[in-house]
C-alpha cells in the first residue's frame, strides 16, 4: 500500500533576518505499510511524526528518497489527485479542519471538489455519516458539536472520498476522555469492518496497544518497529524517548520485579487480570521480596492520613456559598451552568476540579477571580465579599491567578520579560518591582536569563506554556487556577509542567486549583478532588475516597485512572485487595500484600 | 455586546420559507427593501409589518428571534427617532431651547425608525432561513455572469463561506483572550486612551497569530480534500427553482407592482 525509501526531509529555519539554516525533520525513513493494517506511529513532540504524515498525503515532497502510494510516486504531479483520493488525512485541531457550515456540507466538500453528480454526493455523505454515527446530526452547525463529534465529522469528510488509507495526525490530542474513546472506536471499526488502512499518529501509549504494528520514532528516525508486545517489552527504550507506558504495563513490570511470575508485557486490563488470576490459582509462592521495602512504602501511603487533621487549621483563602449561574438568561439557549455550588479553598491546597466537557468547570473557574458574576450566592476572599460594591476586582485578580487553556496562544509581548511583566504592571507595581517579580517567576518555571530578551514566539511549545504560567505567577497570587495545563503536550513535557506545579506550591506556598478531565493527573497530584457534574458537586474528597466510587464516576463518563479500574475489577474477582488503588505504586503494594496474605493462609 | 452579533445565524428548520431557493429569497428581500423606500404612506409600513409577521410564521421562526435581530441596532433606532423628531422643520408643536418638535417630525421619526427596523427584520429572516452556504451558492449563481469578465466569483463564494464558518470561532477566541488578559489585570473599559490602545494590542496580536495559524491549518485541510480552486466543482444540493419558487416570484413582483401603482397614482 505505502512504500517509503530513504525519505529525508529538511525544513528551512529562518534565524534572525537573512540567515537561514536547514533543520532535518526526517532522516532516512524507510517503511512498508501493507494494505488493511492498523499502524500506530508513536513519538515525542518534534520526532517527525507529523512531517511523515504530510508526506503520505503529498502535502510535502521529499528532499531526497521516494514515497510510493499504491505504486504511485508522490513526485508525480499528474497523480496528485489520485493519491489524495487514496490517502485521506485527519488533523489534530478539530476546529480548523471543518470547512462547511453544517455537518453534511463539510462532508460533501471532498466529493464536490471531484465534481461528482449531486445524487452520488448525497449518497456518499449519508453513507459516511452513517459510518461514524453522526447521521442524526447532519444539519447541525459544527459549533454545536462536541470535540469528539467534530473529529468524527472530519473522519466522515475523509471517508466520503472512498480512501483506502486514513492518516490521523494526533486526532485525540485536544479531546476529553469520552470523546477520545468515541473517535478511537470509530477508527477501529473502520479498520476492521471496512478494511481501511489506518495510520494513527499519537503520543498516547494507551492508544497504540491495539494496533497491528507500532512504529517508534525519535529525532526523525525510526527507532523500533514491531507489534505492541514487542515495543512494550522494552520499557527502557520507551523511557529513553520519554514516552509513557500504560499503567497496567508498568504495574505488571513492577510486579514481575517483585517476584510475581507474570508474563510481560501486559497491555490491557483484561490481560493483567487474566495473568494474576493464573498466578493465583497456581498458588505460586513469592520469591525475592523485601519486607522492609514494603513497610517503608506503606508509611508513605499513610502520609495523607497523618496530614489531614492539620488541614483544618489552615487559613481559608476563598470561600463560595451557594453559587448559581445561568447562561443566556431569557433566551432560547438558556442553560443552568452552576447550581448551588459551595466550596472552600485553603492555604496550601492542591485541588483537582474534575468534570466532563459542559459540566461547568470553566464557568466555575471564571467565578473564582470575578470574571463572571454569579446570579446568586456569595464569594468571600479572606473573609471579604467580592461582590461588595467597594471591593476591587482588579485586586482579586492579583490574588487569584488564572491560567487558561493553551495559555501560550495568549502571549503577545515583544520579549519574554515584557510579556511576563504585563500582569504586575497592570496591578500597579512599579517597573522595578514588576521586573524583579517577573524575573523570579521565570526562574521558577525554568526559563533562564538568556531567554529574557527573546520573543516568546520563538520558543518551543512547552517553553511558551511555562512563560505564560510565569506571567500569572509574577502577579504573586495566593491561589493559582489552571485549566488543563497539560493539554496537547507529550508525556515528558506534561510531567515537567506537573513537577513545576508541585515546585510552585512548595516554594510559593500557594493554593493550586487544577481543572482537568484527566483523572490520572489529578490522582497523582491533587490532595482534594471536586467532581462537577451538571453544575453540581457530585463528589468531593481525597482522590482515595473518591476513587472508591468507581461505578459512579464511570457512569457520569468521567472515568477513573486505569490502575483504579483494574484494581477494582480485581476486587470483584475476589482478589484480596481492600480498596481500589489510586497510583501504580499503591496497587503494587496492595497486590504484593494480597499475595503474602494468601501465602500465610496457605501455610 | 460581542455575543449579540446575529450575522450568519441560521435557524434550522424545514419550513416552506426554508425550502425556497436562496436566490428567490434574496430577490424577495431586495424587492421588500425597494418597496420600503418607495412608499410614502405610513400605512404601508403596517402592511409590511403584517407581511413580515406572516413570513416569520410561515418560516416557523419564533418572534423572539425577530426581536433579537433588532437588539443589535437598538441604539441606531433610538438616535434615528430622536434626530428626526427634533430636527425636522414644520408646524411647531413644542419648543425647548434650540430643539423643536414638529408634527412632520413625529411622522418622519416614526416612519424612518420603522423603515430601518422593518428592513433589518426582513434581512434577518433571510439569514435565519438560509444556511450561509446556500447564501454563498445563491450569490455565486446570481452573479455567475460576472465570470465572463473574469471576476473570480467562485473563489469569492468560497471566501464568503469560510468567513461565515470562522466568524463565530474568532468571536469565541476573542472572548477567551479578553478573559485571559483581564485575568492578568487588563482593563478594557477604564484607563487613558493610550492605555486602552495598549490593552487592545494585547488581544489583537495573539488573535492575529491564531488567525494565521488557523488559515494555514485550514488551507492544508482543504488541499488534503482535493480543493484546488481551478477545477470545476459540483454541489450536493444544486440550486434549482421549484414550483414554490415560481409562486414566490409571482407574489414578490405583484407586491412590487402594487406598491408602484399606489405610490405613483
Amino acid at each position: 500500500m505505502i512504500n517509503i525509501k530513504n525519505l529525508i526531509h529538511k525544513y528551512t529555519v529562518w534565524e534572525n533576518d537573512n540567515k537561514k539554516s536547514k533543520k532535518t525533520a526526517l532522516d532516512g525513513i524507510s517503511l512498508d505499510i501493507p494494505s488493511g493494517c492498523f499502524i500506530a506511529i508513536l513519538g515525542p513532540n518534534g520526532s517527525g511524526k507529523s512531517t511523515l504524515a504530510k508526506h503520505l498525503n503529498v502535502l510535502l515532497l521529499p528532499d531526497s528518497g521516494t514515497v510510493w502510494i499504491d505504486g504511485k510516486n508522490t513526485r508525480d504531479q499528474e497523480k496528485l489527485g489520485e493519491i489524495r483520493n487514496t490517502v485521506g488525512m485527519v488533523f489534530q485541531n478539530p476546529e480548523n479542519q471543518i470547512i462547511g457550515t453544517s455537518v453534511e456540507e463539510d462532508v460533501a466538500f471532498g466529493p464536490e471538489n471531484k465534481n461528482l453528480p449531486s445524487e452520488m454526493i448525497q449518497k456518499k455523505v449519508a453513507d459516511s455519516l452513517h459510518a461514524v454515527g453522526l447521521l442524526h446530526k447532519r444539519k447541525d452547525a459544527p459549533s454545536r458539536l462536541s470535540g469528539g463529534q467534530k473529529q468524527r465529522t472530519a473522519i466522515a469528510g475523509v471517508l466520503a472520498g472512498n480512501p483506502e488509507c486514513i492518516v490521523l495526525d494526533e486526532p485525540t490530542a485536544m479531546l476529553d476522555p469520552k470523546s477520545r474513546k468515541e473517535v478511537l472506536n470509530v477508527i477501529h471499526r473502520l479498520n476492521k469492518e471496512n478494511g481501511i488502512t489506518i495510520i494513527l499518529i499519537t503520543h498516547h501509549t494507551d492508544e497504540v496497544v491495539q494496533a497491528d504494528t507500532v512504529i517508534l520514532m525519535d529525532k526523525g528516525c525510526i527507532l523500533r518497529q514491531g507489534t505492541p508486545k514487542e515495543i512494550f517489552n522494552d520499557l527502557e527504550l520507551l523511557r529513553q524517548v520519554k514516552m509513557d507506558v500504560p499503567q497496567v504495563t508498568e504495574l505488571a513490570c513492577r510486579l514481575k520485579k517483585r517476584g510475581i511470575p507474570i508474563e510481560i508485557p501486559v497491555l490491557t486490563e483484561e490481560q493483567l487480570i487474566r495473568a494474576l488470576r493464573g498466578t493465583c490459582s497456581n498458588g505460586l509462592k513469592l520469591e525475592g521480596e523485601e519486607p522492609k521495602d514494603i513497610s517503608g512504602n506503606l508509611k508513605k501511603a499513610g502520609d495523607t492520613e497523618t496530614i489531614r487533621p492539620q488541614q483544618e487549621e489552615r487559613r481559608v483563602l476563598l470561600k463560595g456559598e451557594n453559587l448559581k449561574f445561568t447562561y443566556g438568561k431569557g433566551t432560547v439557549g438558556e442553560t443552568k451552568v452552576l447550581d448551588a455550588i459551595s466550596f472552600e479553598i485553603q492555604e496550601g491546597d492542591f485541588i483537582g476540579l474534575i468534570g466532563t466537557s459542559g459540566s461547568g468547570k470553566t464557568t466555575l473557574m471564571k467565578h473564582l477571580n470575578g470574571l463572571l458574576r454569579a446570579d446568586s450566592g456569595e464569594i468571600y476572599f479572606e473573609g471579604r465579599n467580592i461582590y461588595d460594591k467597594k471591593y476591587s476586582l482588579t485586586g482579586l485578580r492579583k490574588e487569584v491567578g488564572l491560567v487558561f487553556q493553551y495559555p501560550e496562544h495568549q502571549l503577545f509581548g515583544k520579549t519574554v520579560l515584557t510579556d511576563t511583566m504585563f500582569g504586575p504592571l497592570n496591578l500597579g507595581m512599579t517597573r522595578e518591582e514588576a521586573e524583579a517579580s517577573a524575573k523570579e517567576s521565570l526562574k521558577l518555571v525554568g526559563i533562564d536569563e538568556s531567554y529574557h530578551s527573546v520573543s516568546p514566539f520563538e520558543l518551543s511549545g512547552g517553553q511558551k506554556r511555562c512563560v505564560a504560567i510565569a506571567g500569572v505567577l509574577a502577579m504573586e497570587p495566593q491561589i493559582l487556577v489552571m485549566d488543563e495545563p497539560a493539554a496537547g503536550l507529550d508525556p515528558e513535557t506534561k510531567r515537567r509542567i506537573f513537577e513545576l506545579l508541585e515546585k510552585i506550591k512548595k516554594e510559593k506556598k500557594i493554593a493550586i486549583v487544577l481543572v482537568s478531565h484527566h483523572m490520572e493527573d489529578v490522582a497523582d497530584y491533587a490532595d482534594k478532588v471536586w467532581v462537577l457534574h451538571q453544575g453540581r458537586f457530585l463528589l468531593t474528597g481525597t482522590p482515595k475516597e473518591l476513587f472508591t466510587q468507581v461505578g459512579l464516576l464511570q457512569e457520569i463518563e468521567i472515568g477513573v485512572p486505569q490502575i483504579t479500574s483494574v484494581t477494582e475489577r480485581l476486587m470483584e474477582e475476589g482478589f484480596p485487595i481492600e480498596s481500589p488503588a489510586v497510583t501504580v505504586q499503591e496497587a503494587e503494594e496492595m497486590i504484593i500484600q494480597g499475595f503474602r496474605r494468601g501465602e500465610q493462609h496457605d501455610s | 455586546m460581542i455575543r449579540d452579533i446575529t450575522i450568519g445565524q441560521y435557524y434550522a428548520g424545514d419550513s416552506l420559507i426554508h425550502q425556497l431557493d436562496p436566490r428567490t429569497k434574496m430577490m424577495g428581500v431586495l424587492v421588500y427593501i425597494i418597496v420600503l423606500f418607495l412608499v410614502k404612506n405610513p400605512w404601508w409600513y403596517l402592511l409590511c409589518l403584517g407581511v413580515i409577521l406572516i413570513l416569520y410564521y410561515l418560516a416557523q421562526v419564533p418572534v423572539s428571534y425577530l426581536l433579537k435581530g433588532l437588539k443589535g441596532i437598538v441604539l441606531l433606532l433610538f438616535f434615528t427617532f430622536l434626530f428626526r423628531l427634533i430636527a425636522t422643520p414644520g408646524t411647531l408643536l413644542y419648543q425647548w431651547g434650540f430643539f423643536s418638535v414638529t408634527e412632520e417630525g413625529i411622522v418622519k421619526a416614526i416612519g424612518m425608525t420603522s423603515r430601518i427596523a422593518l428592513m433589518i427584520t426582513g434581512a434577518s429572516l433571510l439569514s435565519y432561513t438560509s444556511t450561509p452556504r446556500a447564501l454563498a451558492d445563491g450569490l455565486e449563481k446570481a452573479f455567475s455572469f460576472l465570470q465572463k469578465i473574469h471576476v473570480p466569483i467562485h473563489d469569492m463564494a468560497v471566501i464568503v463561506m469560510i468567513a461565515f464558518r470562522f466568524i463565530p470561532i474568532m468571536l469565541e477566541e476573542l472572548n477567551v483572550l479578553m478573559d485571559a488578559q483581564a485575568a492578568r489585570g487588563a482593563e478594557f473599559e477604564k484607563g487613558s486612551f493610550i492605555r486602552k490602545c495598549k490593552n487592545v494590542f494585547t488581544i489583537l496580536a495573539p488573535l492575529f497569530l491564531s488567525t494565521v495559524r488557523r488559515a494555514s491549518d485550514l488551507a492544508m485541510a482543504m488541499e488534503a480534500r482535493g480543493y484546488t480552486g481551478d477545477k470545476p466543482t459540483s454541489r450536493m444540493y444544486p440550486l434549482t427553482y421549484g414550483k414554490n419558487d415560481k409562486l414566490a416570484y409571482s407574489v414578490i413582483f405583484l407586491f412590487l407592482a402594487l406598491s408602484f401603482f399606489f405610490t405613483i397614482v
